[in-house]
C-alpha cells in the first residue's frame, strides 16, 4: 500500500517536470501555436484589388505596368529577332532557337499550331502582353473612382491614359489579324464564353471610339516633361488614330476584293467588303488635324538645327525630343552593354544585318538616286556623300565609328571573319546600336520611338495622294519636309500619283528604317513582288595594297521568296484558340 | 528489469535441477549488427527450459558451457553451442524491429503494410557525403538515381514508387520521428533507413503521405557496454565518363565538312588547316584539350569517425564525432597568389543521443545532432566553367594570349582556366542543429495499459557566404592572311574586360527552422488470445525558410489501433483529420482512413512443421493518403511588383503592380486511393522473399486550365483540382543467406517494376489520337520517327515537305504518320518511355565472408527510362561553332551514306535534324557496379595484446562501370557540369 502510494507520488512528482522541461524547451527555442490558429499563415505583404485601390500611389503602379505592356521593338520580338528582319530591310543570322525569322519565317514552316507555344512568332496573340494590357487598363477604367486621394479631372485622365492603352494594343493587334473579339471589361472565366470575332469595321470603330472618348481628357503635353514623358497626350491618341485609320484605308483591307478568299474573308473579318475612298479621307483628315493642332499648339516639332545626322540621331534616339508622340520605355540599357539582348543579338549575333537592297534605296546627299547617272555615285567608293540617314542607320565601311573609321571588310575590327554574324551580309546596324561601346551607350535609357510626327507627315502626304489622284502641293509639302531634315532637296516635281506613292513609301523605309514601319507598308499595301525579291549582301575583301574587293552574295534564300502566298499578311491565331470555341475564325491560308 | 527477472528466474531454475549449471548470459544479434528482442533461447532437447531475449538481445539461461542451445526468433533459428557469458550469438538477417512513423514500431512479421528498411551494414558498402548517395538499390520501392555536381549538391533523385503526379512527387523525411533533411547527416550515425510505401503506413502522415515517406532512426546507445570505434578512410575521385572531344586539326577538318555540306564554303583555308596541324602558331592556331587543361585526373576524400557507445543500468548513449573532406579536381586554382580556388568541402558532424530511466515508470530520450562546415569554389559558377569545358572547340584560342592575357573570343570571356583562377573566390557555411526531446510515461499504476508520450523537437539551420570575387582582362588576337599568298600580313588584337580588384562580399544564403509536437496516448489491453492496442495521436509542426511564402504547417489527429488474434491474425486500421496551412484559411482538413491486415498462414496447423515453409505471410491494405506540396497562396490572385517603367532619364523607375496568375477558388489537396498486396516467405531456412503488388489511383491533381480558357483573359487562370493519374507496379525482393563450413555467403536482390498513366490533365485540343499526352506516362517522350538519310535533292523532291528547316543530303528524313505529304508537328508519335522515371529498377547484392577476409558487391540497374541525347557538343556538334566530340566518327557524308547513324554535320541550327527523333531519344538502360567492398579482419588473437576488439582493413570502390547502350558518356549525365565520380576509399576501422 505504502509503495503504490510512493509510485504515485513519483509519477505526479516526474510528469509536471517532463511537461515543465519540454515546453521550455519548445518556447526558448520557437514560438508554437496551440490549436486552431496552429495553421495560420504568417501575414505576408500580399497585394490584392482591393488594396490597390486604397491610394493614388497603388493605383498609378497598376496602370504603368499597364503602360510597360506596351509594344517595345528592341526587345524579344521573334524570341530574340527584330521584325525587321522579316522584311526586304535587312537580314537575320540569328540561329533558329532564338529567332522565329531563320526558324518559322524563311524556313517557310510557320503554322497556326506554332503559334500556340512559341515565344518566336511575329506577332503572339498571347505573348505580346497585348491582352494583359487590356486587362490591367479595364481593371483601371472599372476601378479608378474608387481612388481616395486624386481629383476627378486626373482621374479623368487616367482613365483616357488606361483607354489609349487599350486602343494601343487593339490597334497592333488589327494591324497584324484584322477583326477581332472585342473584350470590354475586365473579363473573367465565368463570363459568358462567346466572344465573336468581329469584322474590320467594327473593330476599328470601336478602335475609334476609345480613342475618341480620351481624347478630351489628356493633356496636349505632359506636366512636367523631366518626369512624366513617356505618358500618353492628346498627341499621342491623335497620332495613334492616323496612324490606324491610314492602315485601314490601305488596300490590305480597302479593296475590290479580300488579299486572300476564305471563311474569315466571307464574313469581312479580313477587310471591309468593298473599297471605300471615303476611309482615305479620314485617313487624310486624322493626320492633316493633327499637324494643324501641333503647328498651332507648339511643343511638338520635327528635330531640326541644322545638323542632319545628329538631327535624324535625336529624332529616333533622344527622349522628351517633341518629335516623339508615343515613346515606350520597357527596358533600358544595362551598365554591361552586351548584357541587353538587343545589342548582343543584333550586334554580334546577326540578328540586323541590312541588305545590300536597302543600302541602295539611300539616293546622295544631293537627292539624287544612286541610279541616276548625274548623282555622282562612285561605286569604288559607294559610301561617300549620300543620304545622311544611311550612315546614322547602316553601319558602312570607312565610316567613323569607335573613334576611328568602321572596318567591314573582312578580317576586319567589324567583320573578323566571313562568318561572323554581326556583319555577314556585309554591313551592320548603326541604328539604336549607335556606337556600340560603353563610352556612348552606357548609362541611357533607351526608348522605343513607337510613332514620330515625321511619320504623320509622311501619312498625310501619302493619303492625300489617294485622295486626290495625285499629289497635291500640300501633300509635296508634308513629303518635303521630313527629307528637309536631313538637308534633302525636295521631291521631284510633277510626279504621277503611282510616281508619287512610291517616292513615299521609300522614304518611309528609309526615315524609318528598325522602326517597325515597314513590314506594315508592306503588308497594307500588299507588296508580294517586294517579298519575292531576292536579297543580296557583300563581302568586302582588302587587299595588301589598301584596294578593296568587292563581291556582291545572294542572302540566304527564304521561302516565300520562292513560293508567295498572300496568307503571310495577317498572322494566323493559335490553333488552340481557335479549339477554344469563343468564337474566333482562323485567317485565310492558315491551318 | 526484465534483465533482472530473467536472471533470478535462471538462479532459481539453476538450483532447483543440476545444481553444477551456472547462469550464463549472452547477446543475440542478427547480421545487422541489430539486437534481436523477444528471441527464444532454448537448451537443445529440453523445451521447457526457454528464456526470451529482452530489448538489448541480453538472455541469462541456466546450463553449462559446451550445452547446445537453438535461437529462435519468429522464422530464423540456428543451433550455437553455449560458450562463456558475454559471448555474443549472431542470427541471420533478421529485421527486427520496423519502424513506420512516429515512434510506432512492429516486430517484422507483424507487420500489416509495405514497408522496406536498410540497415546500417548495408549502408556502410558506401563512403558518401550524403546518405541518400549511399541508397542505390538499397531499398526495395525506392529509385535513386545518380546527379552530378559538387560535393554539396549531388542529391541523387529518389522516388517511391515511381511518380503518381504531375506536381511535386517529392516526399517528406522524418528522421527520428521529425521532418529533417537527408543531406545533414552523416552516414555512420543512420541505424536505419525505411520508406513506407502504403496506404496503412501512410494515412498517419495525412496530407504530406501520399508520395510515400523516407524514414530515418539515428542510433542508440546499449545498456551495460562501453563500445568505441574509430574509423579513418583516405581515397581518391575521377571523372567517372567524360566525352572526348576532337584536336583542333580534326575540329577544322569537321567545321569545313559541314560548311561544304551545309552548301558554303569551308571555313578554314589549307594555310589554316596546316597551322592547327603543325601547331606551330599555338597564340593564332591554338589545340587546347579544355578538358585536360582544366580538370585534373583525381581529387581527394578523407574521413573520419569515431563512434561511442554504451551506458549503465538506467542511462545509455550513442555519441558520435565525424570528420568529412572532399577536394575537387580544378587546375589553375593557385594562378592568384591572393587566393586558392580549389573546389573544397569539409564538415564536422556530431551527435549525442540519450536514454534514460528517470523512474521506474518514465523514461526519456534526448538527441542533439548537428551538421556544421564549409565549401569553397571559384567566384564563376561552376556550371558555367564546365559549360566553357564542354562547349568551346580546342581550336578556339590558347589558355594565356599572345600578351600574357587570358585567351578569349570576341563575345564571350568564358575562357574556362580564367574562370577558375581569375574570378575569386566564394565560400559558404552551413550549420544545422537537430534536436528533440520525449518522454514517455507509463500510468499504469492509474489505469492499466495506458502510457503517454510527449516529444518535441527544433531545428535551426543556415548557411551564410562570403567571398572575393574579380573580372578578368582577356584579349582576342585576329589575323589577317592575305588571300592570295596566305602570308600572314597583319594580327589585330583586341582586349575586353577589366582586370578588377577583389570585391569581398558576404550575407546570409538560407536559413531554415523546424519546431514539432507529438502528444500519444496508448492503451494495451489483452483478453483470452487477442490483443489490442490503441493509439490517440495529436502533432503539429511548423517548418520556416527563407523569406515570405516559405512556411508550412500541418495539425494532425489520428486514432491508431491494432488487433490480432493468436498473433495470427491481424488487423490495423488509422482514422485521422490531417490539416494543412497551404489550403484555404479554416478549409484546412482532410479525413484519411486506412485499413489493413495480415494473416500469418504458417501459423495454422497444416503449416506449421512444414520444414520447406519456415513462414508465409499475406498482407493487404487499403486507404486515403494526401499529397499538399504544391506552391504557397494558390487561392489567392495576388498583385506583385510588375518591374519597371522608365519615365525619366534617371533609373529611378517607377515599379509597377501587376495581376498575377487567378486564384482557385476550391482548392484542395491531392487525394491518393491506395491499395497493397503482398506476401512474405521465408524458404528452406535461406531464402526469404517479399512479394508486393499495388495500384495507386490519384485525384485533385492541379493542373493548368489555360488549354481551355480564351488568352483574352489577359491574365494566367488559375490552376483547379481536376487531375486524376493512375499508378501501379510489382515489387519482389529475394535473399538467399547461407553458411558452407567457415564460407558465408549470400545472393539477393530486388526488382521493381512500375507505371502510371494519365487519366486527365486538362490537355489542349489534339487534332489527331495518337498526339494526345493524356493515357499515357507522365513525362512520356514523342517525337519522329527516322527513316534514315537524304540521298540526294531527288530523294528530297519525292519525299514529304519536312517543314522545320531547308533540307539537304544528309539530313534526316521522316515518317509521315499522317499522311498529309507533309511532316509538322502532327507528324510526331510517342517514341521510347518517359523522361521522368525508369518503369524498371532493380539491384543485385552479392558476397561472402570467410575467415575474415570478405567481399560485397552491389549492382543496381534500370530500364525503360528514355534519354533525350541533346547535349550541344557532346552529341550535338559544331552548331553555332560549339565543340565536337568522337560520338560524331559515324556522320553522314556522300562517300559513307549508306553506312551513317547520324545525321550530316552542319554549323547551323538545322531543327530539321535536331529535334525529338528516334536517332536522339535512346534507351537509358544500364546496370552499374554501385559498391565494391573488400575487407579484412584480423583475428581477434593478434590484436588483443593490444586491448583491441576488432581490426578490420577494407577498400572501397564507389560507381565502378556501367553497361549501357550510350557508351560516350554516363547515362546518369549526359549534358555538362561538374562530372559524376568514381570514388575509391581505403581505409581502416578499430574498436575498442
Amino acid at each position: 500500500m505504502i509503495f503504490k502510494k510512493m509510485e504515485k507520488m513519483n509519477i505526479l512528482k516526474y510528469i509536471p517536470f517532463s511537461l515543465f522541461a519540454l515546453i521550455t524547451f519548445l518556447s526558448g527555442c520557437e514560438e508554437l501555436k496551440i490549436g486552431d490558429a496552429a495553421l495560420e499563415q504568417p501575414p505576408s505583404v500580399s497585394v490584392t484589388l482591393d488594396t490597390v485601390f486604397t491610394k493614388l500611389e497603388y493605383a498609378e503602379r497598376l496602370l504603368f505596368d499597364g503602360y510597360k505592356t506596351l509594344p517595345y521593338g528592341l526587345d524579344d520580338r521573334l524570341g530574340g529577332d527584330i521584325l525587321e528582319s522579316l522584311t526586304d530591310l535587312c537580314h537575320s543570322f540569328l540561329p533558329g532557337t532564338g529567332s522565329g525569322a531563320n526558324r518559322f519565317y524563311y524556313s517557310g514552316s510557320l503554322t497556326a499550331f506554332l503559334e500556340d507555344n512559341h515565344f518566336e512568332t511575329k506577332y503572339g496573340y498571347l505573348k505580346e502582353k497585348s491582352w494583359q494590357g487590356i486587362r490591367i487598363a479595364w481593371l483601371f477604367i472599372e476601378n479608378v473612382d474608387k481612388i481616395p486621394d486624386a481629383t476627378p479631372e486626373y482621374k479623368s485622365q487616367l482613365k483616357a491614359e488606361a483607354r489609349i492603352i487599350i486602343a494601343l494594343h487593339y490597334t497592333d493587334m488589327f494591324r497584324n489579324f484584322g477583326g477581332l473579339p472585342w473584350v470590354n471589361h475586365a473579363y473573367y472565366p465565368d463570363d459568358p464564353v462567346e466572344l465573336p470575332r468581329l469584322t474590320v469595321k467594327q473593330t476599328l470603330d470601336s478602335i475609334i471610339n476609345q480613342i475618341n472618348l480620351a481624347v478630351p481628357d489628356l493633356p496636349w503635353v505632359v506636366d512636367d516633361p523631366n518626369n512624366w514623358d513617356g505618358r500618353f497626350t492628346k498627341a499621342s491618341a491623335l497620332g495613334l488614330k492616323a496612324r490606324l485609320l491610314l492602315f485601314a484605308a490601305s488596300p490590305l483591307f480597302n479593296d475590290d476584293a479580300p488579299y486572300m478568299e476564305g471563311e474569315a474573308s466571307q464574313l469581312h473579318q479580313t477587310w471591309f467588303g468593298s473599297k471605300d475612298p471615303v476611309l482615305w479621307q479620314e485617313a487624310a483628315d486624322a493626320a492633316i488635324y493633327l499637324i494643324n493642332e501641333v503647328e498651332s499648339n507648339g511643343y511638338y516639332h520635327l528635330v531640326n538645327t541644322g545638323k542632319p545626322r545628329q538631327d535624324f540621331q535625336d529624332a529616333y534616339y533622344k527622349r522628351g525630343n517633341g518629335e516623339v508622340l508615343i515613346s515606350t520605355r520597357r527596358r533600358f540599357k544595362s551598365p554591361n552593354w552586351n548584357d541587353y539582348a538587343f545589342y548582343k543579338n543584333a550586334g554580334d549575333k546577326g540578328a540586323g544585318c541590312p541588305t545590300q537592297e536597302y543600302v541602295d534605296m539611300f539616293g546622295m546627299a544631293n537627292g539624287l538616286p544612286i541610279t541616276d547617272p548625274n548623282s555622282g555615285y562612285d561605286p569604288d567608293d559607294p559610301f561617300a556623300n549620300r543620304d545622311p540617314r544611311l550612315y546614322e542607320t547602316v553601319l558602312v565601311d570607312g565610316d567613323s565609328y569607335q573613334g576611328r573609321t568602321a572596318e567591314l571588310w573582312i578580317g576586319g575590327r567589324e567583320r573578323p571573319s566571313v562568318a561572323y554574324d554581326g556583319a555577314r551580309s556585309g554591313y551592320g546596324l548603326r541604328k539604336f546600336l549607335l556606337e556600340r561601346n560603353n563610352a556612348t551607350s552606357v548609362g541611357s535609357i533607351v526608348h522605343w520611338p513607337y510613332l514620330r510626327l515625321a511619320e504623320i507627315y509622311l501619312s498625310a502626304a501619302e493619303a492625300l495622294n489617294e485622295v486626290n489622284g495625285g499629289p497635291t502641293a500640300e501633300a509635296y509639302r508634308y513629303a518635303n519636309a521630313v527629307r528637309e531634315r536631313v538637308g534633302l532637296p525636295g521631291l521631284p516635281e510633277n510626279l504621277s500619283q503611282e510616281e508619287f506613292r512610291e517616292a513615299v513609301f521609300e522614304e518611309r523605309a528609309k526615315e524609318f528604317g528598325f522602326e517597325e514601319v515597314r513590314w506594315y507598308d508592306l503588308i497594307r499595301w500588299k507588296r508580294a513582288d517586294i517579298f519575292q525579291h531576292i536579297l543580296h549582301g557583300e563581302d568586302l575583301y582588302k587587299n595588301a595594297d589598301g584596294t578593296y574587293l568587292r563581291q556582291k552574295k545572294e542572302l540566304p534564300v527564304r521561302q516565300w521568296q520562292v513560293d508567295w502566298t498572300p496568307k503571310w499578311y495577317l498572322s494566323a491565331f493559335p490553333a488552340n484558340e481557335i479549339y477554344k470555341g469563343y468564337g474566333l475564325v482562323q485567317n485565310p491560308g492558315w491551318d | 528489469m526484465k534483465y533482472i527477472i530473467l536472471l533470478l528466474t535462471g538462479l532459481f531454475l539453476g538450483q532447483l535441477s543440476i545444481a553444477q549449471e551456472s547462469i550464463i548470459n549472452g547477446r543475440v544479434f542478427d547480421t545487422n549488427g541489430m539486437s534481436v528482442d523477444g528471441a527464444s533461447v532454448t537448451l537443445a532437447g529440453q523445451p521447457e527450459r526457454t528464456v526470451t531475449t529482452d530489448k538489448d538481445g541480453n538472455f541469462a539461461i541456466a546450463a553449462n558451457v559446451g550445452d547446445k542451445i537453438i535461437v529462435k526468433i519468429a522464422y530464423v533459428s540456428k543451433t550455437f553451442t553455449l560458450k562463456k557469458s558475454g559471448t555474443s550469438y549472431k542470427l541471420k538477417k533478421y529485421q527486427g524491429d520496423i519502424h513506420f512513423g512516429f515512434q510506432f514500431k512492429t516486430k517484422q512479421e507483424h507487420l500489416t503494410s509495405a514497408v522496406s528498411t536498410v540497415f546500417a551494414k548495408d549502408l556502410e558498402r558506401f563512403t558518401v557525403i550524403n546518405p541518400a548517395n549511399a541508397l542505390y538499390g538499397q531499398i526495395t520501392g525506392l529509385t535513386v538515381l545518380q546527379k552530378n555536381g559538387p560535393p554539396w549538391n549531388r542529391q541523387p533523385s529518389m522516388r517511391i514508387r515511381g511518380i503518381g503526379t504531375f506536381n511535386s512527387y517529392g516526399y517528406s523525411i522524418f528522421v527520428d520521428g521529425f521532418e529533417r533533411k537527408i543531406s545533414s547527416y552523416k552516414l555512420e550515425e543512420i541505424e536505419s533507413i525505411s520508406i513506407l510505401k502504403d496506404a496503412a503506413s501512410l494515412a498517419m502522415f495525412g496530407q504530406q503521405g501520399a508520395n510515400g515517406i523516407l524514414l530515418i532512426n539515428t542510433k542508440r546507445g546499449e545498456y551495460n557496454t562501453f563500445n568505441v570505434d574509430v574509423k579513418y578512410e583516405d581515397g581518391f575521385n575521377t571523372p567517372f565518363k567524360m566525352p572526348n572531344f576532337l584536336d583542333a586539326y580534326n575540329y577544322a577538318l569537321a567545321v569545313n565538312e559541314a560548311s561544304v555540306l551545309d552548301g558554303n564554303s569551308p571555313v578554314y583555308s589549307e594555310w589554316d588547316l596546316e597551322d592547327y596541324k603543325n601547331g606551330s602558331k599555338p597564340y593564332f592556331y591554338p589545340n587546347v584539350n579544355w578538358k585536360d587543361e582544366v580538370l585534373k585526373n583525381m581529387g581527394r576524400n578523407t574521413n573520419f569517425v569515431a563512434q561511442f557507445n554504451g551506458g549503465g543500468n538506467r542511462v545509455r548513449y550513442y555519441s558520435m564525432i565525424g570528420y568529412q573532406t572532399e577536394k575537387g579536381l580544378f587546375n589553375y586554382t593557385d594562378v592568384d597568389p591572393r587566393y586558392d580556388s580549389q573546389l573544397k568541402y569539409r564538415r564536422l558532424n556530431l551527435r549525442v543521443n540519450i536514454d534514460a530511466k528517470i523512474t521506474k515508470t518514465t523514461t526519456m530520450k534526448a538527441n542533439v545532432g548537428a551538421n556544421l562546415g564549409e565549401r569553397k569554389y571559384p567566384g564563376t559558377d561552376i556550371g558555367n566553367i564546365m559549360s566553357a569545358v564542354y562547349n568551346i572547340p580546342s581550336a578556339s584560342f590558347p589558355v594565356k594570349s599572345l600578351h600574357g592575357y587570358w585567351g578569349g573570343t570576341d563575345y564571350y570571356g568564358n575562357n574556362p582556366a580564367a574562370q577558375i583562377g581569375g574570378t575569386g573566390y566564394r565560400q559558404d557555411f552551413f550549420r544545422d542543429i537537430m534536436a528533440d526531446v520525449s518522454v514517455k510515461q507509463d500510468l499504469s499504476h492509474l489505469i492499466k495499459g495506458v502510457t503517454i508520450e510527449l516529444a518535441a523537437s527544433v531545428d535551426n539551420t543556415a548557411t551564410f557566404n562570403e567571398g572575393n570575387t574579380k573580372t578578368f582582362e582577356y584579349e582576342v588576337v585576329n589575323v589577317v592572311r592575305d588571300q592570295n599568298t596566305g602570308i600572314i600580313t597583319d594580327t589585330i588584337s583586341k582586349l575586353y574586360g577589366i582586370e578588377s580588384d577583389l570585391t569581398y562580399f558576404n550575407g546570409a544564403i538560407d536559413q531554415w527552422r523546424q519546431a514539432a509536437l507529438i502528444v500519444k496516448a496508448n492503451y494495451e489491453l489483452k483478453w483470452g488470445n487477442s490483443e489490442l492496442m490503441s493509439t490517440f495521436m495529436y502533432n503539429q509542426s511548423k517548418e520556416v525558410g527563407k523569406g515570405q511564402y516559405n512556411t508550412w504547417l500541418t495539425q494532425n489527429y489520428f486514432l491508431f489501433s491494432r488487433y490480432n488474434y493468436k498473433k495470427k491474425y491481424f488487423a490495423d486500421l488509422v482514422l485521422g483529420a490531417s490539416g494543412s496551412s497551404m489550403l484555404i484559411d479554416n478549409k484546412w482538413f482532410g479525413f484519411f482512413p486506412a485499413i489493413s491486415g495480415a494473416w500469418i498462414v504458417s501459423e495454422e496447423d497444416f503449416l506449421k512443421d512444414n520444414s520447406t515453409i519456415s513462414f508465409l505471410k499475406f498482407r493487404a491494405s487499403a486507404g486515403i493518403v494526401g499529397n499538399d506540396k504544391m506552391e504557397h497562396n494558390l487561392m489567392d490572385q495576388k498583385f506583385v511588383g510588375g518591374g519597371s517603367y522608365f519615365y525619366t532619364d534617371n533609373f529611378n523607375s517607377l515599379g509597377g503592380y501587376r495581376p498575377d496568375r487567378m486564384g482557385t477558388k476550391d482548392l484542395t489537396y491531392e487525394k491518393s486511393y491506395k491499395y497493397n498486396f503482398g506476401l512474405d516467405l521465408y524458404l528452406f531456412n535461406k531464402l526469404s522473399v517479399i512479394m508486393d503488388a499495388y495500384y495507386n489511383h490519384r485525384t485533385d491533381i492541379l493542373v493548368n486550365t489555360d488549354a481551355v480558357v480564351s488568352d483574352v483573359l489577359g491574365v494566367v487562370p488559375a490552376k483547379e483540382n481536376m487531375g486524376i493519374v493512375n499508378n501501379r507496379g510489382i515489387e519482389l525482393e529475394l535473399m538467399w543467406d547461407d553458411c558452407v563450413g567457415k564460407l558465408s555467403y549470400y545472393v539477393g536482390g530486388s526488382f521493381t517494376y512500375n507505371k502510371n498513366k494519365i487519366i486527365e490533365q486538362n490537355e489542349e485540343y489534339r487534332p489527331y489520337d495518337y498526339l494526345k499526352r493524356t493515357g499515357l506516362p507522365i513525362g512520356q517522350y514523342f517525337g519522329y520517327e527516322v527513316l534514315g538519310f537524304f540521298r540526294d535533292s531527288t530523294d528530297i523532291a519525292n519525299s514529304p515537305v519536312q517543314m522545320f528547316s531547308p533540307v539537304r543530303p544528309g539530313d534526316v528524313k521522316y515518317k509521315d504518320q499522317n499522311n498529309d505529304g507533309k511532316i509538322d508537328q502532327f507528324d510526331e508519335v510517342p517514341i521510347g518511355y518517359s523522361s521522368n522515371y525508369p518503369e524498371i529498377y532493380y539491384s543485385i547484392k552479392l558476397g561472402f565472408e570467410i575467415s575474415g577476409f570478405g567481399v560485397d558487391l552491389l549492382f543496381q540497374g534500370k530500364a525503360h527510362q528514355t534519354l533525350y541525347l541533346n547535349s550541344e557538343s557532346v552529341f550535338w556538334p559544331l552548331r553555332n561553332y560549339k565543340s565536337i566530340t568522337d560520338f560524331s566518327d559515324n556522320t553522314w557524308t556522300p562517300e559513307t551514306a549508306d553506312e551513317a547513324t547520324l545525321p550530316r554535320l552542319t554549323l547551323l541550327e538545322n531543327p530539321n535534324n535536331y529535334r525529338q527523333n528516334s536517332i536522339w531519344l535512346k534507351d537509358g538502360d544500364y546496370l552499374k557496379l554501385r559498391s565494391l567492398k573488400v575487407h579484412y579482419t584480423f583475428p581477434e588473437k593478434w590484436i588483443k595484446w593490444a586491448g583491441l576488439d576488432e581490426t578490420e582493413f577494407f577498400a572501397t570502390g564507389m560507381n565502378l562501370f556501367s553497361m549501357d547502350k550510350i557508351k560516350y558518356v554516363d547515362p546518369e549525365f549526359i549534358t555538362y557540369g561538374y562530372p559524376t565520380l568514381t570514388t575509391w576509399q581505403f581505409g581502416v576501422k578499430v574498436s575498442f
